[in-house]
């Protein structure tokens, strides 16, 4: 992977593939198996594209949507956007802090301890200091709304809960990019609220955005320009001016 | 740059990404040691003895399997129940580290998948949580000994040799085991079923002196975790360390840490495309 050291673009893609190797259950029979390894059949996996040469560019203090159906590949640019996923092919060149929001409600989240607790290990996962998550557990606990709820332990919590204190707790850590996948979908609309206006604060102090989400109308509510992925190719390009 | 090969899975990595990833991981270790210690905490919540229950499962099982056998193979107690205590408890240890390791990658698949950061740190986790059952199963251990009266002679300075080289053994197992075990599912229920007849196969209720060398070699002389185990327990009760049992101990130990360095190496950008 090629490194630069333009501080200006946090994000840069270079045809960026990325491809699964699918196997199907008649890959794993045994009967199958052995009758190919006999007579020299081979049989490949099928091969899944999921990112199929996606070339972009985040500047510093951009607010990129990506929007598309279900399985478009939405998820899988924003993984390796964070470096989750490396790319099968092309380049990948991420500068700067990158805090995600991807996965399910309750991803990293101990369903036996607090809001609390899983306040500090979430931050401490992410790198922070626990002394440092201490430090911000009242802030946390404000912004979240889950008032006396967040002593409690999060099993007891809906999932609009859980995304709630992930967004409360990823969003009190200074990052210089940001990803979210559908975060703010689960939580009520008071709290879609101030999580735009927290994500406003974000990007004012030149913080790039991702958001991924196939409602166009939140898409446009954050971003200034969203791109439309389709079965993994980008496949347009909208701008919006404010 | 479009000739180059196409990889489904990403391409396979260096020893020099391996080895910065491993470094990354040891560096947090707030990551794998104190959250690990935490959750084991939090598994036991609801209960009044919490992570005590472990030690408490071990002494009831250790005092059944001693008095079993110790009467079964007319043994003197007095020397027994040390032996298999700490036979017992440290194959507890070793296999939950072997078990934990080869279903780390795939357990922590979703965090694997949406999480950066370096992936030793799951091998590290698994090393940690027993590490931690086995610090407090070891009070079961210190407590027999005292009861037991056992001699401490100058050998009992190996113990933290032994101890470290497990716990190397425990984190390399995760490395190379844990990839394997994403990749090819078959391999962590051949485990399950291994762990269970290693348990005979290892000289934890049967005392080694018993047997002639030949026969314990028959028995026990593939086995990794009867090396391990002997290069324990030997100085805990003022025995010899024989060199058949130093040898084996780091020849494993050297080819364990060897094979993960390299198949963590080149498998870790790819654990994504298996989950």
């Amino acid at each position: 992977m090629t490194k630069t050291l333009d501080d200006d673009v946090p994000i840069r893609l270079e045809d960026v593939w990325v491809q699964f190797r699918l196997r199907h259950a008649h890959h794993y029979n045994l009967k199958r198996t052995v009758t190919n390894v006999l007579t020299g059949h081979k049989e490949d996996a099928e091969i899944i594209t999921a990112l199929g040469g996606i070339t972009l560019e985040v500047p510093k203090g951009a607010r990129l949507g990506l929007v598309g159906p279900n399985g478009s590949g939405k998820s899988t640019l924003l993984a390796v956007m964070a470096g989750a996923l490396r790319p099968t092919r092309g380049t990948a060149t991420v500068n700067g802090r990158v805090l995600a929001l991807l996965g399910g409600p309750d991803e990293g989240l101990d369903p036996e301890q607090t809001g609390r607790e899983n306040a500090v290990s979430l931050g401490v996962k992410l790198g922070e200091p626990a002394g440092v998550m201490e430090e911000h557990l009242e802030a946390i606990r404000e912004f979240s709304g889950l008032g006396g709820r967040f002593d409690h332990p999060v099993y007891t919590y809906s999932s609009g809960m859980q995304v709630r204190l992930r967004f409360s707790v990823i969003t009190s850590i200074r990052a210089d990019i940001l990803l979210i996948d559908e975060g703010i979908g689960a939580a009520d609309a008071e709290f879609n609220e101030r999580a735009s206006e927290r994500l406003a604060a974000f990007y004012s102090t030149s913080g790039s955005l991702v958001l991924a989400s196939h409602s166009e109308s939140v898409v446009a509510a954050h971003c200034e320009q969203s791109l439309a992925l389709t079965a993994g190719r980008l496949s347009a390009h909208t701008s919006w001016d404010s | 740059m479009n000739d180059t090969k196409v990889y489904a899975e990403a391409p396979p990595g260096t020893i020099a990404d391996g080895v910065r990833d491993i470094r990354a991981g040891l560096k947090r270790w707030p990551v794998w040691w104190t959250l690990t210690w935490q959750s084991i905490k939090s598994q036991y919540r609801r209960t009044y003895l919490g992570p005590w229950w472990i030690t408490v499962q071990q002494v009831i099982f250790v005092v059944g399997l001693s008095l079993l056998f110790g009467l079964l193979f007319k043994q003197d107690l007095q020397t027994f129940v040390p032996y298999v205590t700490i036979g017992f408890i440290a194959f507890t240890w070793m296999t939950g580290m072997l078990q934990g390791g080869a279903n780390t990658i795939v357990q922590n698949g979703a965090a694997i998948k949406t999480t950066p950061g370096p992936l030793s740190v799951y091998a590290l986790r698994n090393f940690a949580g027993n590490t931690i059952q086995f610090a407090h199963d070891s009070i079961v251990i210190v407590a027999v000994l005292i009861i037991f009266q056992v001699q401490v002679t100058w050998t009992i300075v190996l113990v933290p040799v032994a101890l470290a080289v497990i716990a190397l053994n425990g984190i390399a197992i995760g490395l190379w085991l844990g990839p394997v075990c994403a990749r090819y599912r078959d391999v962590g229920q051949l485990v399950n079923s291994l762990v269970r007849i290693l348990f005979f196969f290892t000289p934890i209720f049967w005392v080694t002196t018993d047997l002639s060398n030949a026969q314990i070699a028959a028995l026990a002389g593939w086995n990794p975790l009867a090396y391990f185990l002997q290069f324990l327990r030997a100085p805990l009760l003022g025995e010899p360390l024989t060199t058949a049992i130093v040898l084996g101990t780091f020849g494993f130990t050297a080819a364990n840490c060897l094979i993960g360095l390299v198949h963590f190496s080149r498998t870790r950008d790819r654990l994504a495309y298996w989950l």
